[in-house]
């Protein structure tokens, strides 16, 4: 079923047109990439996509899960970024091998930026733009249908797979299997009873997708939308806004500017 | 072409068989349709009811890898030839699994897809969503989400989203097997008032022989990728002893009638219950 990463709710953020908001994730990463090598600068992009998830109606759970989530990647960022500069700036932390400087630190901070925050814009995007509007704003773009289609429908499978993943998992737990004992590698090992019955059932999944597909004439030709989206005022604002705030920090991050 | 104006469907001795398989699935398989036919295939599971579809469709061997040979023409085209793309709008198939069909997020969405995926103006692809509401009794659930409906109701929508491409010919593959009674003559009854009131040519692969012989036109009785038995209801039930030998259950009268038969009653064979008043006891 095409349902997405989309999520139900009546927001500011579900209000917009998709094309408003495709824009709008696509500054966030251009300013994200503009910051990368300096946190301090990437932070307001950040907060600017924490408040974004907030207007999304989707919850500060959802924003804390993914924060959580990205603190693992935050230290291993720190990690290898204050090894490549650990002979540049001053010296705040040293363990043994690990070095770290405050220069070392700012790009570890703008790289962990660089992929949470598009991250965070883009799950805001799918999660408050239907597919059928996802797959609107992609052909209005001039994306080739069937090309548009195959994203929508690959978006589609990743909650389909998480959901079945879970079934796989209850199912061989009541035939005996149990991931959370044994070493690595045996935990590793047990989960190829779950991997082959899940690709199984997926690529089913997908087999019946295609005939449903080729009986609903899909890639016949040119497709009509008869539920278009329209661009309100709103929309204009929105954009505005932030073509000045990311522009602003765009500038800022690529030295153009100083604040 | 060699066929009668009204015939919609004509195979003549296909062959065919899936890509996975040794043996041919359908063997010199041949038959015709007329226009506003409602033909209901029979037999028992693996005998080939489904790949029929599929060829009929085009789906076979258009989308489903597999090798067909012998005459087919569905409505003037030769799929296997002519590629499924050339049936689109003229024959649309609904399967068994209604969850497998519902791929939007709403009812309105699901009814829209295949006209607007036939490019149709906006105004045809409300005005045919329209209809199929209508049609098919969904009127109200326009704004539903498609997974809050029950079974019956799933499939409804399913056959709904196929006839929004106005098709000469439906196609269903056993609709009714994973519905409960309720969503059974749900659908059911839906078949049987696309018949009577809009005269669309029906096939339908189908174990309800009660609901069957009420509404088929013909019947055609398969196995192992045979027709082995083809008329209407009454002459398909009234060869006693090969409808037994095949092994297929016939309606509750029928059985009736051969017990009666085999103790020496002599009676014409009914297939419906209203059949009986012609007897006087």
């Amino acid at each position: 079923m095409f349902t997405g990463l989309y999520i139900e709710r009546k927001s500011f953020m579900h209000g917009l047109d998709p094309r408003s908001k495709l824009i709008w994730s696509v500054l966030v990463l251009a300013a994200s990439i503009a910051t990368q090598f300096n946190g301090i600068k990437g932070i307001p992009v950040f907060i600017s996509t924490l408040m974004a998830l907030s207007l999304s109606g989707l919850g500060t759970g959802v924003a804390l899960l993914l924060i959580f989530n990205s603190l693992i990647f935050f230290l291993v960022s720190t990690i290898i970024w204050a090894g490549i500069y650990s002979s540049q700036g001053t010296v705040l932390l040293e363990l043994g091998w690990l070095r770290v400087t405050d220069v070392g630190l700012l790009v570890a901070l703008g790289k962990f930026f660089l992929i949470v925050n598009p991250i965070i814009a883009f799950v805001v995007f799918f999660a408050s733009t239907k597919p059928y509007h996802l797959m609107w704003t992609l052909e209005k773009i001039k994306v080739p249908h069937k090309l548009a289609l195959t994203f929508v429908i690959a978006l589609s499978l990743l909650p389909s797979m998480v959901r079945v993943a879970g079934d796989v998992i209850d199912a061989q737990r009541a035939r005996g299997l149990s991931l959370d004992k044994g070493s690595l590698v045996e935990r590793i090992r047990k989960h190829i009873p779950i991997i082959v019955p899940l690709f199984s059932k997926m690529l089913t999944d997908v087999w019946d997708l295609s005939l449903v597909l080729a009986t609903r004439a899909v890639g016949y030709g040119k497709r009509t939308y008869v539920l278009e989206s329209n661009w309100k005022s709103s929309d204009t604002i929105f954009i505005l806004v932030s073509l000045v705030f990311y522009g602003v920090i765009t500038a800022w991050g690529m030295g153009l500017i100083q604040l | 072409m060699g066929y009668g104006s009204d015939t919609v469907v004509r195979l003549r001795e296909v062959y065919a068989k899936y890509i996975t398989s040794d043996k041919w699935i359908i063997e010199n398989v041949s038959l015709e349709i007329s226009k506003g036919e409602t033909v209901v295939l029979m037999g028992p599971s693996g005998c080939g009811k489904s790949t029929l579809l599929n060829i009929i469709s085009g789906l076979l061997p258009g989308v489903i890898p597999g090798h067909v040979k012998g005459e087919v023409f569905v409505d003037g085209v030769d799929p296997v030839k002519q590629g499924y793309k050339a049936l689109t709008g003229k024959v649309g198939i609904v399967y068994q699994n209604p969850e497998i069909q519902i791929i939007t997020r709403s009812v309105f969405e699901e009814l829209a897809m295949a006209p607007e995926n036939l490019g149709l103006s906006k105004d045809e692809v409300l005005a045919r969503v329209e209809w199929a509401l209508d049609a098919l009794g969904l009127r109200g659930y326009e704004q539903k989400d498609p997974q809050t409906l029950s079974g019956g109701e799933k499939q409804l929508l399913a056959i709904a989203s196929v006839l929004t491409m106005k098709p000469k010919i439906l196609l269903l593959d056993e609709p009714t097997s994973m519905l409960d009674h309720l969503g059974t003559q749900m659908v059911l009854s839906a078949i049987s008032r696309l018949k009577e009131e809009y005269g669309l040519t029906i096939i339908v692969a189908e174990h309800r022989v009660e609901w069957a012989v009420n509404v088929a036109d013909k019947i055609y009785l398969m196995d192992e990728g045979k027709i082995l038995l083809g008329g209407t209801p009454q002459e398909v039930f009234s060869q006693m002893d090969l409808v037994t030998k095949l092994g297929v259950r016939p309606p509750g009268v029928t059985e009736i009638a051969y017990q009666l038969i085999k103790k020496g009653v002599k009676l014409k064979i009914p297939v419906r219950l209203e059949d009986f008043k012609e007897h006087s006891w």
